[in-house]
């Protein structure tokens, strides 16, 4: 039998191919795609979710305001913000004509990293960019390419083109089903200076969120919170730091209290430096002192307000802590025996409903206080102020 | 000699080939989408990375009024514990979603799905009469939840720029089968043409006729 030519040997090969080939033409498949494991918590809020959060905010505020509801305005504010709305809607009942908070541009936005709850973050708005509405530059959600503590390239404050001055506002969720609360509104002192945060698609390392007795103590808050041991090699304060830092963050509120009551005689004073808010409250409470003088006798106290020693605390690039605590302060005046009587300024006449009293007369405010604790541990200084009167009595 | 069967059949095969990897391209082209109707029933969530199962564009729409949100996984399931729900684990291979109901226990805080939207852990949320979403770049780490009614239905549909992957090398294996068969066969013609041609006939019969000489 002869041998077949190339040629047709070739035939058997070439068919083979053919059937390969048509052997590779499976449907293709779709499989899901592996979750990214998490290497550091993401920050409590994108920037897009927080320009969200502060238009609801400002409308179930202005809605709660509207409506005169106690509960509307606990579901809307928490802490000092809610002390002060609370009285507002005493004195003043419903307001349907009340104004929305400025829900307009921020200049700087502070989300701690984290992956539990409670958790907060911090705002501070750009009058200069006025409000003209939901910001325009909020950058989209998208995470950065790298997660960096780059400082970002906005303005650690700015004013507005009449000296209006921004406002650091602070917004807390309590769980993962409710919604954020306005937790203060403090306005930025002339000339203060914030600490360089990371990219707000980055976060920051939380060191308070209001919660714990003493910041970041259970395990579960050295997790959750981004100790700078737990949270990367990129944290500004090295596990040393973090007791002295926590000691000093604890002693704020006290600290601070201290010094508007004494002032330069205050074992604290020391600690922070001189600034004119400590000047005008001592200035105001002499005032008042001198001015119901041999009518009434007046005693003024500064203390903690609430539970927490410290609110709310975050690290900057550097090592600079951003702290918020608040602090209370009650005034008495009491009568002496047929001395005459007292006249309560028009703010408080208007919470007491009466003009004058001879007996006692107790008003107590809410001062929430935004302090920046130096990384070399040098003197606290305060940046940002939100006061108000929060109740008044008379007897 | 090679019978003119071998080329012949190299280049029917090729074409054969040729046309039904043009098929597989263009009638037999694999669906630019997948996914499918499911039902929220009243809640839906899509698994760990399934969101991101083609890396594409992913649409969700529901019919009839619910909510539709994006979150970050870790929150949604935190948002979601609890909570009796639909679960969508995939695609399966008539390319529908692939969906097991996780039975809930008892309530947590507050009811989630009274008020989806109080929560303020969503990165893009819908809400009111037929609420629909595109997601344009699904990460591995976000999850879509739906919450709706019990006679709502909930279509996910995936972008996916798919071929046939057994296309291209057909369509190219048939075509250079065919031209190389054609080749083939035309010079097998030539060969011919040349064999017989008149004057190297004439030739052999002008030897055969010097011969006897």
């Amino acid at each position: 039998m002869s041998r077949p030519p190339w040629s047709a040997r070739l035939l058997g090969p070439v068919v083979l191919l053919g059937v390969v080939l048509a052997g590779c033409a499976a449907p293709p498949t779709v499989d899901p795609a592996a979750p990214a494991e998490a290497t550091v918590a993401a920050p409590s809020v994108l920037p897009g979710q927080a320009a969200q959060v502060r238009r609801e905010v400002a409308a179930r505020l202005q809605a709660a305001r509207g409506a005169g509801e106690v509960d509307l305005v606990e579901q809307t504010a928490v802490g000092p913000a809610a002390a002060l709305e609370l009285l507002r809607l005493d004195v003043d009942g419903p307001q349907p004509a009340a104004l929305a908070l400025d829900d307009g541009s921020v200049a700087v936005l502070v989300g701690p990293r984290t992956d539990g709850w409670p958790r907060w973050f911090a705002a501070v708005t750009d009058p200069a960019a006025g409000a003209a509405g939901p910001a325009a530059s909020v950058p989209p959600d998208e995470p950065p390419d790298e997660r960096s503590d780059e400082p970002s390239d906005e303005p650690s404050a700015v004013s507005g083109p009449g000296g209006e001055l921004p406002v650091l506002e602070l917004y807390d969720s309590a769980d993962v089903r409710s919604p954020y609360r306005l937790g203060g509104r403090m306005t930025l002192r002339p000339g203060a200076e914030l600490p360089a945060f990371p990219d707000a698609r980055a976060g920051a390392v939380s060191l308070a969120d209001g919660t714990a007795a003493e910041p970041a103590a259970s395990d579960d808050d050295a997790d959750q919170d981004g100790d700078a041991a737990e949270d990367g090699s990129d944290d500004a304060t090295g596990p040393g730091d973090t007791a002295e830092l926590e000691a000093v963050l604890a002693g704020l509120a006290d600290g601070y209290a201290s010094v508007l009551t004494e002032g330069d005689a205050s074992p604290a004073a020391a600690e922070f430096e001189p600034d004119p808010f400590v000047e005008g409250v001592l200035a105001r409470a002499e005032a008042e002192r001198a001015a119901v003088a041999g009518v009434a006798d007046t005693t003024v106290t500064h203390a903690p307000f609430g539970d927490d020693p410290v609110l709310y605390a975050v690290e900057g690039v550097e090592g600079d802590v951003l702290a918020v605590t608040a602090v209370e302060t009650v005034t008495t005046m009491t009568v002496q025996p047929g001395a005459g009587v007292l006249q309560p300024g028009a703010e408080v006449r208007e919470v007491v409903g009466i003009e004058s009293t001879d007996g006692t007369l107790t008003t107590r405010s809410v001062a929430a206080l935004a302090f920046v604790v130096p990384a070399e541990r040098g003197a606290i200084r305060l940046v940002a102020v939100g006061e108000g009167l929060v109740a008044a009595d008379a007897t | 000699m090679v019978p003119r069967v071998v080329p012949t059949a190299v280049a029917a095969l090729g074409l054969v080939l040729a046309v039904v990897g043009v098929v597989m391209l263009t009638v037999q082209a694999p669906s630019q989408q997948v996914g499918g109707a499911a039902q929220a029933a009243p809640v839906l969530l899509t698994a760990p990375g399934v969101l991101a199962l083609t890396g594409e564009a992913v649409a969700v729409d529901v019919s009839g009024d619910g909510f539709v949100g994006l979150g970050r996984t870790d929150e949604v399931a935190r948002w979601a514990d609890g909570v009796a729900h639909t679960r969508v684990d995939g695609v399966g291979e008539d390319l529908e979603p692939d969906t097991t109901v996780v039975d809930g226990d008892a309530p947590g805080l507050v009811d989630p799905v009274a008020d989806p939207g109080l929560a303020d852990i969503w990165l893009q949320e819908q809400a009111g009469a037929s609420p629909s979403l595109v997601v344009q770049a699904p990460g591995p780490d976000q999850t879509v939840v739906v919450v709706a009614g019990s006679t709502a239905s909930v279509t996910l549909t995936w972008q996916r720029p798919a071929t046939h992957p057994g296309a291209w090398p057909l369509l190219v294996g048939g075509v250079l089968l065919l031209v190389l068969g054609t080749a083939w066969l035309v010079a097998l013609n030539r060969r011919r043409t040349r064999r017989d041609r008149p004057g190297r006939r004439d030739g052999r019969v002008a030897a055969t006729a010097r011969g006897p000489r």
